[in-house]
């Protein structure tokens, strides 16, 4: 049991650190596809909405951020159930990143 | 911008008389009801025969009754258009392609750009018969037609008409969930239409057309960009009544990403030119053919 507890702190440590990786990642490439200047990457929070809110994402500025993400992270994003939802902020877009280069790995 | 089915004919009254009467014509009085009808338009839409008359003396080069001459055929042309969605929408494959003249090159070009896998984007404009191209496209795969759907009676009635399993129209107000839809659509190798030659977005460049700095759509280029699929600019052209030929461009392979945004700009705008330059082309000889009744280039007509 105690084995089986330590092992899945260690699993979740490695998916949190993977999580915090991407989303690292992500914000400057966000700012960079939306042609943002006056934003840094610390500027932008994990909740922050990517549609709707402040960045005001059309579709356009959907397509630069999503070739950006896939020659970066070297992932097909937008396949299969992708849908808006994905892109509602930059914890559901690292959480979808994530999950596509699992699938990749796989 | 003011656009053709903002006047007061374009409903679905209208359109019911078309589709009631035109098929019971006999076939050899199609033309002369057009040219009749055609010329009442062209006598009754004062604001449209204007746009048109602006937009065709630069295009033509054409004045005085040469260019009222071309500016009629348009309405003719409006007319060929409007009779063939009593035909187009149930014709067979077979009906489809007895309507083509000299179109051979055509199907070889759509398949070799499919067989790469990464869909295709035809880029076409209203120019001839779109409705027909998408029905022409349907027989290579399935159809994804991305305009802006207006709000109006006679729009929906000719949308759902040409509708099937094969063809499918992308509402691009909808925003952000078409735009993922079609980018879907091409990474499942089909087939995606678009008329690149109206503005509907913020998201332009500004290429030479007809001598003249003309703001065209990145959308579509940018999508192939992404996607991986070819831009294959082509308009199927009328060749007498009801009869049409396809006008087929080269390839133009998806831009390629580039790190540096102004590369990558001056790389969009490299394939957009390209499929500006064979709109130029096409409609240096099919000027009569080019159905855009408001001003495309914000001058003042003056015939």
């Amino acid at each position: 049991m105690r084995r089986f507890l330590q092992l899945s702190f260690v699993v979740c440590c490695s998916v949190n650190n993977d999580m915090s990786t991407i989303k690292e990642q992500l914000k400057p490439i966000i700012l960079n596809s939306l042609r943002i200047t006056d934003l840094t990457p610390a500027d932008l929070r994990d909740d922050q909405p990517l549609l709707g809110g402040e960045l005001e994402i059309d579709s356009i500025d959907v397509l630069q951020l999503v070739l950006e993400i896939e020659r970066h992270f070297g992932i097909k994003l937008v396949q299969g159930n992708f849908n808006q939802k994905n892109l509602e902020n930059i914890n559901a877009l690292a959480a979808t990143i994530e999950s596509k280069m699992a699938e990749a790995r796989s | 911008m003011t656009r053709w089915y903002e006047h007061r004919f374009h409903n679905t009254t209208a359109l019911r008389m078309i589709f009631v009467v035109m098929p019971r014509l006999p076939r050899f009085l199609h033309p002369p009801v057009a040219a009749v009808t055609a010329l009442i338009f062209f006598l009754v839409l004062k604001r449209e025969r204007r746009a048109v008359t602006g937009n065709l003396r630069r295009v033509s080069g054409k004045r005085r009754l040469a260019l009222q001459w071309k500016v009629y055929r348009v309405f003719y042309s409006f007319c060929d258009l409007m009779v063939s969605y009593c035909f187009v929408p149930q014709a067979t494959d077979s009906q489809l392609l007895g309507m083509l003249v000299d179109s051979d090159g055509s199907s070889a070009s759509i398949k070799q750009c499919l067989a790469a896998g990464n869909g295709l984007i035809v880029w076409t404009g209203h120019l001839g018969n779109w409705e027909f191209a998408s029905r022409l496209l349907s027989m290579y795969g399935r159809v994804n037609v991305a305009r802006v759907v207006e709000d109006n009676p006679a729009e929906i009635t000719l949308r759902n008409l040409m509708a099937s399993e094969r063809v499918t129209t992308v509402d691009l107000k909808k925003g952000i969930p078409a735009t993922l839809e079609l980018l879907q659509a091409l990474r499942r190798n089909e087939i995606v239409a678009i008329q690149g030659d109206r503005v509907y977005q913020r998201h332009t460049f500004d290429v030479p057309f007809f001598s003249q700095p003309t703001g065209f759509p990145v959308g579509p280029f940018m999508l192939s960009q992404v996607s991986g699929a070819p831009v294959l600019p082509a308009f199927v052209i009328r060749r007498g009544w009801l009869r049409y030929h396809v006008l087929m461009g080269d390839p133009i392979a998806a831009a390629p990403p580039r790190d540096k945004r102004v590369e990558a700009d001056a790389s969009l705008c490299q394939a957009m030119c390209q499929a500006v330059s064979f709109l130029e082309a096409a409609l240096v000889t099919h000027h009569d053919q080019w159905m855009n009744f408001f001003d495309f280039w914000p001058v003042p007509a003056q015939d």
